[in-house]
Protein backbone atom coordinates (compact mmCIF):
# COMPACT_ATOMS: atom_id res chain seq x y z
CA UNK A 1 0.00 0.00 0.00
CA UNK A 2 0.98 3.35 -0.78
CA UNK A 3 2.70 5.30 2.23
CA UNK A 4 2.85 2.33 4.52
CA UNK A 5 6.70 2.58 5.49
CA UNK A 6 7.08 5.66 7.68
CA UNK A 7 11.00 4.88 7.57
CA UNK A 8 10.98 6.00 4.04
CA UNK A 9 11.60 9.67 3.95
CA UNK A 10 10.56 10.39 0.25
CA UNK A 11 6.43 10.52 -0.45
CA UNK A 12 4.88 9.36 -3.80
CA UNK A 13 3.32 13.10 -3.91
CA UNK A 14 6.48 15.48 -1.63
CA UNK A 15 7.87 17.64 -4.11
CA UNK A 16 11.58 18.22 -4.46
CA UNK A 17 12.76 21.39 -1.90
CA UNK A 18 14.27 23.15 -5.17
CA UNK A 19 11.23 22.99 -7.33
CA UNK A 20 9.09 24.34 -4.16
CA UNK A 21 11.20 26.32 -3.53
CA UNK A 22 10.81 28.27 -7.54
CA UNK A 23 7.33 27.64 -6.99
CA UNK A 24 7.40 30.09 -3.87
CA UNK A 25 9.91 32.18 -5.97
CA UNK A 26 7.39 32.62 -9.19
CA UNK A 27 4.60 33.61 -6.26
CA UNK A 28 6.80 36.11 -4.86
CA UNK A 29 7.67 38.11 -7.83
CA UNK A 30 3.94 37.84 -9.81
CA UNK A 31 2.97 39.56 -6.03
CA UNK A 32 5.77 41.80 -5.71
CA UNK A 33 5.26 42.86 -9.05
CA UNK A 34 1.43 43.59 -8.46
CA UNK A 35 2.13 46.23 -5.96
CA UNK A 36 4.09 49.41 -7.76
CA UNK A 37 4.15 51.73 -4.97
CA UNK A 38 6.36 49.89 -2.47
CA UNK A 39 9.53 49.40 -5.40
CA UNK A 40 9.29 53.41 -5.15
CA UNK A 41 9.23 53.41 -1.29
CA UNK A 42 12.38 51.19 -1.83
CA UNK A 43 14.10 53.56 -3.69
CA UNK A 44 13.07 56.53 -1.17
CA UNK A 45 14.22 54.79 1.58
CA UNK A 46 17.92 54.48 0.14
CA UNK A 47 18.77 57.35 -1.23
CA UNK A 48 17.57 58.88 2.67
CA UNK A 49 20.04 56.15 4.10
CA UNK A 50 22.53 57.40 1.94
CA UNK A 51 22.23 60.96 2.44
CA UNK A 52 22.50 60.17 6.06
CA UNK A 53 25.54 58.33 6.56
CA UNK A 54 26.70 61.28 4.09
CA UNK A 55 25.85 63.76 5.97
CA UNK A 56 27.28 62.18 9.37
CA UNK A 57 30.55 61.31 7.39
CA UNK A 58 31.10 64.69 6.78
CA UNK A 59 30.55 65.73 10.55
CA UNK A 60 32.94 63.13 11.76
CA UNK A 61 35.36 64.25 9.04
CA UNK A 62 35.28 68.15 9.60
CA UNK A 63 36.08 66.87 13.68
CA UNK A 64 39.21 65.53 12.27
CA UNK A 65 38.75 62.29 14.75
CA UNK A 66 41.54 60.68 12.42
CA UNK A 67 38.63 57.88 11.93
CA UNK A 68 40.13 56.37 8.75
CA UNK A 69 44.06 55.95 10.60
CA UNK A 70 42.40 54.23 13.29
CA UNK A 71 39.77 51.54 11.99
CA UNK A 72 41.24 51.80 8.20
CA UNK A 73 37.96 53.54 6.21
CA UNK A 74 36.12 56.17 6.26
CA UNK A 75 33.21 56.76 8.35
CA UNK A 76 31.32 57.13 5.50
CA UNK A 77 32.46 54.12 4.17
CA UNK A 78 32.19 52.20 7.56
CA UNK A 79 29.02 53.27 8.32
CA UNK A 80 27.33 53.02 4.98
CA UNK A 81 28.08 48.82 5.12
CA UNK A 82 27.06 48.57 8.45
CA UNK A 83 23.86 50.49 7.63
CA UNK A 84 23.12 48.59 4.06
CA UNK A 85 24.46 44.90 5.42
CA UNK A 86 22.51 45.15 8.97
CA UNK A 87 18.91 46.57 7.35
CA UNK A 88 19.78 44.04 4.76
CA UNK A 89 19.69 41.65 7.38
CA UNK A 90 17.16 42.80 9.34
CA UNK A 91 14.61 42.93 6.54
CA UNK A 92 15.80 39.74 5.87
CA UNK A 93 15.16 38.58 9.43
CA UNK A 94 11.27 40.26 9.03
CA UNK A 95 10.64 37.66 6.14
CA UNK A 96 10.64 34.84 8.11
CA UNK A 97 8.00 36.06 10.64
CA UNK A 98 6.11 38.11 8.01
CA UNK A 99 5.87 35.18 5.49
CA UNK A 100 3.88 33.10 8.36
CA UNK A 101 1.80 36.11 9.41
CA UNK A 102 0.89 37.11 5.79
CA UNK A 103 -0.39 33.85 5.39
CA UNK A 104 -2.57 33.30 8.30
CA UNK A 105 -3.94 36.85 7.75
CA UNK A 106 -4.75 35.89 4.08
CA UNK A 107 -6.01 32.32 5.22
CA UNK A 108 -3.84 30.51 3.17
CA UNK A 109 -1.90 29.41 5.71
CA UNK A 110 -4.07 25.97 6.20
CA UNK A 111 -4.31 25.42 2.88
CA UNK A 112 -0.40 25.12 2.65
CA UNK A 113 0.40 23.24 6.00
CA UNK A 114 -2.06 20.52 4.23
CA UNK A 115 0.25 19.92 1.30
CA UNK A 116 2.96 17.59 2.00
CA UNK A 117 5.67 20.28 2.53
CA UNK A 118 7.76 19.67 6.10
CA UNK A 119 7.18 22.75 7.97
CA UNK A 120 10.89 24.06 8.53
CA UNK A 121 10.74 23.91 4.13
CA UNK A 122 7.51 25.52 4.29
CA UNK A 123 8.45 28.98 6.28
CA UNK A 124 11.79 28.85 4.42
CA UNK A 125 10.37 28.47 0.92
CA UNK A 126 7.69 31.08 1.61
CA UNK A 127 10.24 33.33 2.94
CA UNK A 128 12.50 32.89 0.16
CA UNK A 129 11.64 35.71 -1.67
CA UNK A 130 11.77 38.14 0.94
CA UNK A 131 15.01 37.19 1.87
CA UNK A 132 16.69 37.48 -1.61
CA UNK A 133 15.77 40.33 -2.20
CA UNK A 134 16.94 41.87 1.25
CA UNK A 135 20.23 39.85 0.46
CA UNK A 136 20.40 40.93 -3.45
CA UNK A 137 18.70 44.64 -3.10
CA UNK A 138 20.95 45.02 0.14
CA UNK A 139 24.27 44.42 -2.06
CA UNK A 140 23.23 45.51 -5.20
CA UNK A 141 22.53 49.06 -2.85
CA UNK A 142 25.84 48.81 -1.70
CA UNK A 143 27.64 48.38 -4.90
CA UNK A 144 25.33 51.16 -6.07
CA UNK A 145 26.52 53.65 -3.37
CA UNK A 146 30.48 52.48 -3.02
CA UNK A 147 31.74 55.09 -5.39
CA UNK A 148 30.33 57.97 -3.00
CA UNK A 149 32.16 57.15 0.00
CA UNK A 150 35.08 55.96 -1.27
CA UNK A 151 35.07 52.10 -1.71
CA UNK A 152 36.51 50.02 -4.56
CA UNK A 153 34.20 47.18 -6.58
CA UNK A 154 32.04 45.90 -3.16
CA UNK A 155 30.41 43.06 -4.82
CA UNK A 156 33.17 40.20 -4.75
CA UNK A 157 33.56 36.51 -4.07
CA UNK A 158 35.55 37.45 -0.54
CA UNK A 159 32.42 39.56 0.60
CA UNK A 160 30.03 36.91 -0.88
CA UNK A 161 31.49 34.31 1.49
CA UNK A 162 30.98 36.01 4.80
CA UNK A 163 27.30 37.39 3.52
CA UNK A 164 26.20 34.23 2.80
CA UNK A 165 27.28 32.51 6.18
CA UNK A 166 25.26 35.97 7.67
CA UNK A 167 22.57 34.98 5.52
CA UNK A 168 22.11 31.46 6.99
CA UNK A 169 22.81 32.43 10.21
CA UNK A 170 20.37 35.30 10.58
CA UNK A 171 17.79 32.63 8.60
CA UNK A 172 17.73 30.46 11.68
CA UNK A 173 17.12 33.24 13.76
CA UNK A 174 14.07 33.73 11.07
CA UNK A 175 13.23 30.61 12.04
CA UNK A 176 13.04 31.29 15.57
CA UNK A 177 11.21 34.00 14.79
CA UNK A 178 8.31 32.06 12.51
CA UNK A 179 8.16 29.95 15.36
CA UNK A 180 7.37 32.54 17.87
CA UNK A 181 4.89 33.95 15.86
CA UNK A 182 2.77 30.57 15.03
CA UNK A 183 2.57 30.94 18.93
CA UNK A 184 1.84 34.02 19.90
CA UNK A 185 0.48 36.04 16.24
CA UNK A 186 1.32 39.40 17.34
CA UNK A 187 4.07 40.58 19.19
CA UNK A 188 6.83 38.82 18.19
CA UNK A 189 10.42 39.97 20.30
CA UNK A 190 13.19 37.95 19.02
CA UNK A 191 13.88 40.14 15.48
CA UNK A 192 12.47 43.01 17.57
CA UNK A 193 15.37 42.97 19.76
CA UNK A 194 17.99 41.88 17.65
CA UNK A 195 17.56 44.58 15.17
CA UNK A 196 17.38 46.85 18.69
CA UNK A 197 20.60 45.35 20.35
CA UNK A 198 22.55 45.30 16.75
CA UNK A 199 22.14 48.56 16.19
CA UNK A 200 23.93 49.15 19.17
CA UNK A 201 25.89 46.61 19.87
CA UNK A 202 27.13 44.86 16.23
CA UNK A 203 29.24 48.00 14.84
CA UNK A 204 26.61 48.91 12.65
CA UNK A 205 27.31 53.14 12.94
CA UNK A 206 30.33 52.87 15.49
CA UNK A 207 32.90 50.87 15.75
CA UNK A 208 32.66 48.20 18.49
CA UNK A 209 36.42 49.02 19.75
CA UNK A 210 34.55 52.29 21.34
CA UNK A 211 32.00 49.83 23.52
CA UNK A 212 33.19 48.72 27.52
CA UNK A 213 34.24 45.38 27.58
CA UNK A 214 31.15 43.76 29.06
CA UNK A 215 29.01 45.27 26.05
CA UNK A 216 31.77 43.77 23.27
CA UNK A 217 31.37 40.44 24.77
CA UNK A 218 27.29 41.17 24.37
CA UNK A 219 28.09 42.33 20.78
CA UNK A 220 30.09 39.30 20.08
CA UNK A 221 27.09 36.78 20.28
CA UNK A 222 25.71 38.57 17.14
CA UNK A 223 26.11 37.51 14.47
CA UNK A 224 26.20 40.89 12.29
CA UNK A 225 29.20 42.14 14.39
CA UNK A 226 31.16 39.34 12.49
CA UNK A 227 29.84 39.63 9.42
CA UNK A 228 30.42 43.48 9.56
CA UNK A 229 33.70 42.78 10.57
CA UNK A 230 34.28 40.32 7.73
CA UNK A 231 33.44 42.32 5.07
CA UNK A 232 35.08 45.94 6.26
CA UNK A 233 38.30 43.78 6.42
CA UNK A 234 37.73 42.48 2.97
CA UNK A 235 37.22 46.18 1.86
CA UNK A 236 40.06 47.72 4.04
CA UNK A 237 43.84 46.71 1.90
CA UNK A 238 46.17 45.94 4.88
CA UNK A 239 43.98 45.46 7.66
CA UNK A 240 44.44 41.96 9.79
CA UNK A 241 41.82 39.18 8.74
CA UNK A 242 39.48 38.42 12.06
CA UNK A 243 39.76 34.53 11.92
CA UNK A 244 37.53 34.53 15.49
CA UNK A 245 35.00 36.40 13.67
CA UNK A 246 35.15 33.78 10.55
CA UNK A 247 35.03 31.19 13.03
CA UNK A 248 31.97 32.40 14.97
CA UNK A 249 30.23 33.33 12.21
CA UNK A 250 30.81 29.75 10.68
CA UNK A 251 29.47 28.08 13.75
CA UNK A 252 26.45 30.65 13.77
CA UNK A 253 25.33 29.89 10.41
CA UNK A 254 25.74 26.13 11.15
CA UNK A 255 24.21 26.01 14.46
CA UNK A 256 21.35 28.60 14.34
CA UNK A 257 19.30 26.84 11.40
CA UNK A 258 19.38 23.51 13.24
CA UNK A 259 18.14 25.44 16.03
CA UNK A 260 14.81 27.40 14.20
CA UNK A 261 13.87 24.34 12.47
CA UNK A 262 13.91 22.12 15.96
CA UNK A 263 11.97 25.62 17.55
CA UNK A 264 9.56 25.80 14.24
CA UNK A 265 8.94 21.87 14.55
CA UNK A 266 8.13 22.76 18.61
CA UNK A 267 6.20 25.41 17.66
CA UNK A 268 3.74 23.54 14.79
CA UNK A 269 3.53 20.58 17.27
CA UNK A 270 2.35 22.77 19.91
CA UNK A 271 -0.01 24.62 17.74
CA UNK A 272 -1.69 21.35 16.83
CA UNK A 273 -2.39 20.17 19.86
CA UNK A 274 -3.77 24.06 20.64
CA UNK A 275 -5.45 23.75 17.13
CA UNK A 276 -4.15 27.27 17.04
CA UNK A 277 -2.72 26.77 13.32
CA UNK A 278 -4.99 28.77 11.61
CA UNK A 279 -5.91 31.45 13.75
CA UNK A 280 -4.70 34.94 13.73
CA UNK B 1 -7.06 8.85 -12.90
CA UNK B 2 -4.46 7.00 -10.77
CA UNK B 3 -5.94 3.89 -8.96
CA UNK B 4 -6.20 4.49 -4.97
CA UNK B 5 -4.56 3.27 -2.17
CA UNK B 6 -5.01 0.05 -0.92
CA UNK B 7 -6.05 -1.55 -4.54
CA UNK B 8 -2.41 -0.74 -5.59
CA UNK B 9 -0.55 -3.22 -3.65
CA UNK B 10 -3.90 -5.74 -3.02
CA UNK B 11 -4.96 -5.26 0.57
CA UNK B 12 -8.02 -5.30 1.03
CA UNK B 13 -7.68 -4.05 4.88
CA UNK B 14 -5.31 -1.19 4.13
CA UNK B 15 -3.78 -0.31 7.34
CA UNK B 16 -2.86 -1.45 10.46
CA UNK B 17 -4.73 -4.35 12.13
CA UNK B 18 -8.03 -3.46 12.95
CA UNK B 19 -7.60 -0.27 11.07
CA UNK B 20 -9.66 0.32 7.39
CA UNK B 21 -8.40 1.86 4.36
CA UNK B 22 -10.32 5.39 3.81
CA UNK B 23 -10.85 7.65 6.92
CA UNK B 24 -11.23 5.80 10.14
CA UNK B 25 -11.65 7.79 13.42
CA UNK B 26 -11.51 5.89 17.00
CA UNK B 27 -13.17 7.81 20.10
CA UNK B 28 -11.72 10.92 18.61
CA UNK B 29 -12.02 13.84 21.33
CA UNK B 30 -10.71 17.39 20.99
CA UNK B 31 -10.58 20.09 23.92
CA UNK B 32 -9.59 23.52 22.88
CA UNK B 33 -7.88 25.57 25.97
CA UNK B 34 -9.42 28.42 25.40
CA UNK B 35 -10.56 29.16 29.14
CA UNK B 36 -14.27 28.82 28.51
CA UNK B 37 -13.29 24.43 28.66
CA UNK B 38 -14.81 24.44 25.38
CA UNK B 39 -15.22 20.47 23.64
CA UNK B 40 -14.72 20.44 20.07
CA UNK B 41 -15.77 17.50 19.46
CA UNK B 42 -16.71 14.41 21.56
CA UNK B 43 -15.52 10.74 21.41
CA UNK B 44 -16.32 10.70 17.72
CA UNK B 45 -16.10 7.10 15.83
CA UNK B 46 -16.25 6.38 12.11
CA UNK B 47 -15.61 4.59 9.01
CA UNK B 48 -15.33 6.23 5.37
CA UNK B 49 -14.16 3.24 3.25
CA UNK B 50 -12.19 3.97 -0.03
CA UNK B 51 -15.55 4.09 -2.99
CA UNK B 52 -17.45 6.58 -0.61
CA UNK B 53 -18.85 9.27 0.30
CA UNK B 54 -19.76 10.44 3.74
CA UNK B 55 -21.37 13.82 5.65
CA UNK B 56 -20.23 15.76 8.87
CA UNK B 57 -23.58 16.98 10.10
CA UNK B 58 -25.37 19.24 12.73
CA UNK B 59 -25.43 22.12 14.45
CA UNK B 60 -23.12 24.90 14.94
CA UNK B 61 -20.03 24.06 17.12
CA UNK B 62 -20.44 20.60 16.60
CA UNK B 63 -17.18 19.99 15.19
CA UNK B 64 -17.75 19.20 12.03
CA UNK B 65 -14.33 21.60 11.08
CA UNK B 66 -13.12 20.28 13.70
CA UNK B 67 -12.88 16.50 12.66
CA UNK B 68 -11.64 17.17 9.17
CA UNK B 69 -8.86 19.49 10.73
CA UNK B 70 -8.12 16.01 12.75
CA UNK B 71 -8.18 14.39 9.74
CA UNK B 72 -6.39 16.71 7.63
CA UNK B 73 -3.15 16.87 10.73
CA UNK B 74 -3.76 20.19 11.36
CA UNK B 75 -5.33 19.71 14.95
CA UNK B 76 -3.84 16.74 16.98
CA UNK B 77 -6.85 15.29 18.64
CA UNK B 78 -6.92 15.00 22.96
CA UNK B 79 -7.60 11.49 23.09
CA UNK B 80 -8.56 8.42 20.36
CA UNK B 81 -7.26 7.88 17.02
CA UNK B 82 -7.79 9.57 13.75
CA UNK B 83 -6.55 7.17 10.65
CA UNK B 84 -6.19 7.81 6.53
CA UNK B 85 -5.55 4.76 4.32
CA UNK B 86 -4.14 3.01 7.65
CA UNK B 87 -1.73 5.63 8.76
CA UNK B 88 -2.32 7.41 12.11
CA UNK B 89 -2.98 11.45 11.30
CA UNK B 90 -1.09 12.02 14.48
CA UNK B 91 1.91 10.00 13.94
CA UNK B 92 2.79 10.06 10.16
CA UNK B 93 1.22 13.54 9.23
CA UNK B 94 3.62 14.71 6.22
CA UNK B 95 2.65 10.78 5.31
CA UNK B 96 -0.98 11.81 5.60
CA UNK B 97 -0.83 14.81 4.03
CA UNK B 98 0.21 13.31 0.79
CA UNK B 99 -2.67 11.03 0.42
CA UNK B 100 -5.39 13.93 1.46
CA UNK B 101 -7.17 16.89 -1.18
CA UNK B 102 -8.51 19.52 1.23
CA UNK B 103 -10.63 22.49 1.11
CA UNK B 104 -10.94 24.02 4.51
CA UNK B 105 -10.87 28.23 4.00
CA UNK B 106 -13.36 28.47 1.40
CA UNK B 107 -13.09 31.78 -0.57
CA UNK B 108 -10.58 33.54 1.26
CA UNK B 109 -8.07 30.86 0.59
CA UNK B 110 -6.58 32.19 -2.39
CA UNK B 111 -3.72 35.03 -2.93
CA UNK B 112 -5.75 37.81 -4.48
CA UNK B 113 -2.79 39.03 -6.44
CA UNK B 114 -2.56 36.25 -8.57
CA UNK B 115 -4.68 34.90 -11.12
CA UNK B 116 -6.69 31.50 -10.92
CA UNK B 117 -4.39 29.52 -12.68
CA UNK B 118 -1.10 30.47 -10.90
CA UNK B 119 -3.05 30.04 -7.58
CA UNK B 120 -3.89 26.88 -8.45
CA UNK B 121 -0.77 25.65 -10.47
CA UNK B 122 1.50 26.86 -7.06
CA UNK B 123 -0.76 24.49 -5.12
CA UNK B 124 -0.27 21.69 -7.97
CA UNK B 125 3.22 21.85 -7.22
CA UNK B 126 3.57 21.99 -3.45
CA UNK B 127 1.11 18.49 -3.75
CA UNK B 128 3.58 16.81 -5.90
CA UNK B 129 2.88 17.92 -9.65
CA UNK B 130 5.93 18.42 -11.93
CA UNK B 131 5.84 22.21 -12.84
CA UNK B 132 5.48 21.56 -16.53
CA UNK B 133 2.38 19.66 -16.10
CA UNK B 134 0.56 21.92 -13.30
CA UNK B 135 -0.69 23.89 -16.26
CA UNK B 136 -2.37 20.93 -17.98
CA UNK B 137 -3.92 19.25 -14.81
CA UNK B 138 -5.51 23.37 -13.91
CA UNK B 139 -7.06 23.49 -17.18
CA UNK B 140 -8.68 19.96 -17.01
CA UNK B 141 -10.17 20.63 -13.42
CA UNK B 142 -11.13 23.79 -14.30
CA UNK B 143 -13.25 22.26 -17.67
CA UNK B 144 -14.60 19.68 -15.19
CA UNK B 145 -15.60 22.25 -12.60
CA UNK B 146 -17.00 24.81 -15.01
CA UNK B 147 -14.85 27.71 -14.17
CA UNK B 148 -12.21 27.49 -17.60
CA UNK B 149 -13.08 31.11 -18.64
CA UNK B 150 -11.65 32.57 -15.46
CA UNK B 151 -8.46 30.84 -14.97
CA UNK B 152 -6.61 34.20 -16.31
CA UNK B 153 -8.40 36.53 -13.90
CA UNK B 154 -6.92 37.82 -10.94
CA UNK B 155 -8.78 36.20 -7.77
CA UNK B 156 -9.85 39.10 -6.60
CA UNK B 157 -12.05 39.53 -9.42
CA UNK B 158 -13.79 36.19 -9.22
CA UNK B 159 -17.32 35.86 -7.25
CA UNK B 160 -17.68 33.62 -4.58
CA UNK B 161 -19.17 30.92 -6.67
CA UNK B 162 -15.85 30.65 -8.67
CA UNK B 163 -13.87 31.08 -5.83
CA UNK B 164 -15.68 28.02 -3.80
CA UNK B 165 -15.35 26.06 -7.27
CA UNK B 166 -11.53 26.53 -7.62
CA UNK B 167 -11.77 25.68 -3.82
CA UNK B 168 -12.82 22.05 -4.83
CA UNK B 169 -10.68 22.24 -8.15
CA UNK B 170 -7.69 22.75 -5.72
CA UNK B 171 -8.96 19.73 -3.39
CA UNK B 172 -8.94 17.83 -6.53
CA UNK B 173 -5.70 18.39 -7.80
CA UNK B 174 -3.31 15.26 -7.87
CA UNK B 175 -5.92 12.61 -7.00
CA UNK B 176 -5.95 12.58 -4.10
CA UNK B 177 -7.21 9.39 -1.85
CA UNK B 178 -9.08 11.14 0.29
CA UNK B 179 -10.96 14.00 -0.07
CA UNK B 180 -11.85 16.83 2.64
CA UNK B 181 -14.36 19.66 2.59
CA UNK B 182 -15.70 21.95 4.48
CA UNK B 183 -19.25 23.38 3.37
CA UNK B 184 -18.47 23.38 -0.18
CA UNK B 185 -21.66 24.16 -1.69
CA UNK B 186 -22.13 27.23 0.11
CA UNK B 187 -21.48 29.94 -2.93
CA UNK B 188 -22.31 27.57 -5.51
CA UNK B 189 -24.81 27.84 -7.93
CA UNK B 190 -27.34 24.74 -9.20
CA UNK B 191 -25.53 24.23 -12.45
CA UNK B 192 -22.12 24.45 -10.56
CA UNK B 193 -23.26 21.87 -7.73
CA UNK B 194 -24.05 19.29 -10.15
CA UNK B 195 -20.58 19.95 -12.11
CA UNK B 196 -19.23 19.38 -8.79
CA UNK B 197 -21.02 16.23 -7.84
CA UNK B 198 -20.03 14.51 -11.29
CA UNK B 199 -16.57 15.24 -10.59
CA UNK B 200 -16.88 13.98 -6.87
CA UNK B 201 -18.66 10.66 -8.16
CA UNK B 202 -15.66 10.25 -10.81
CA UNK B 203 -13.62 9.92 -8.05
CA UNK B 204 -15.17 8.20 -5.86
CA UNK B 205 -15.74 5.89 -8.45
CA UNK B 206 -12.26 5.58 -8.41
CA UNK B 207 -11.96 4.43 -5.00
CA UNK B 208 -11.58 7.77 -3.49
CA UNK B 209 -12.88 8.60 0.18
CA UNK B 210 -14.75 11.30 0.47
CA UNK B 211 -15.65 13.60 3.64
CA UNK B 212 -18.20 16.31 3.74
CA UNK B 213 -18.95 18.41 6.81
CA UNK B 214 -22.02 20.62 6.03
CA UNK B 215 -25.44 21.80 7.56
CA UNK B 216 -27.40 21.28 4.51
CA UNK B 217 -29.25 18.26 4.95
CA UNK B 218 -29.75 18.00 0.94
CA UNK B 219 -25.73 17.81 0.36
CA UNK B 220 -26.23 15.14 3.32
CA UNK B 221 -28.96 13.70 1.46
CA UNK B 222 -26.52 12.76 -1.64
CA UNK B 223 -23.56 11.29 0.41
CA UNK B 224 -23.47 7.34 1.16
CA UNK B 225 -23.36 7.90 4.66
CA UNK B 226 -24.06 10.75 7.30
CA UNK B 227 -22.24 11.18 10.54
CA UNK B 228 -23.73 13.02 13.37
CA UNK B 229 -20.94 14.70 16.01
CA UNK B 230 -22.28 14.05 19.67
CA UNK B 231 -23.26 17.62 20.80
Amino acid sequence: MRGASDASTCYPRCPRAPVVAAAFLARAAAIYASYRLRAVMGVVSLASTLLGCLLIGRLVSAAGSGFHERFGLSYEAFAVVGVFVHGAASSGLRAFRASVRREQLRGTFEQLLACPLHPALLVTTSALGGVLCSVVGGLVALEGVSRFVGLSRIVSLDVAFPVLLYALSMSGLGLIAAAVVLIHKEGEPVSWALSMLTGILGGVVFPVELLPAWLRSAGALLPTTHALALVRSVLSPGSPYPGASFLSLALMAVGLPVAGAVSLCAAFRRARRDGSIGHY
Amino acid sequence: MMTRAGRDAGEPGGGPDGVAPGVEFQRVSKAFDTGSGRVGLRELSFQVPPGSTAALVGPNGVGKTTALRVAATLVAPTTGHAFVSGLDCARAPARVRALLGVSLGGPRSFYWRLSAAHNLAFFAVLRGAAPVRAGSLVRALADELGFAGALTAPARGLSRGTLGRMAIARALLCDPDVILLDEPFAAIDASGRELVWDALRRRVDAGASVLIATHDLTVAGRCDAVIRPAT
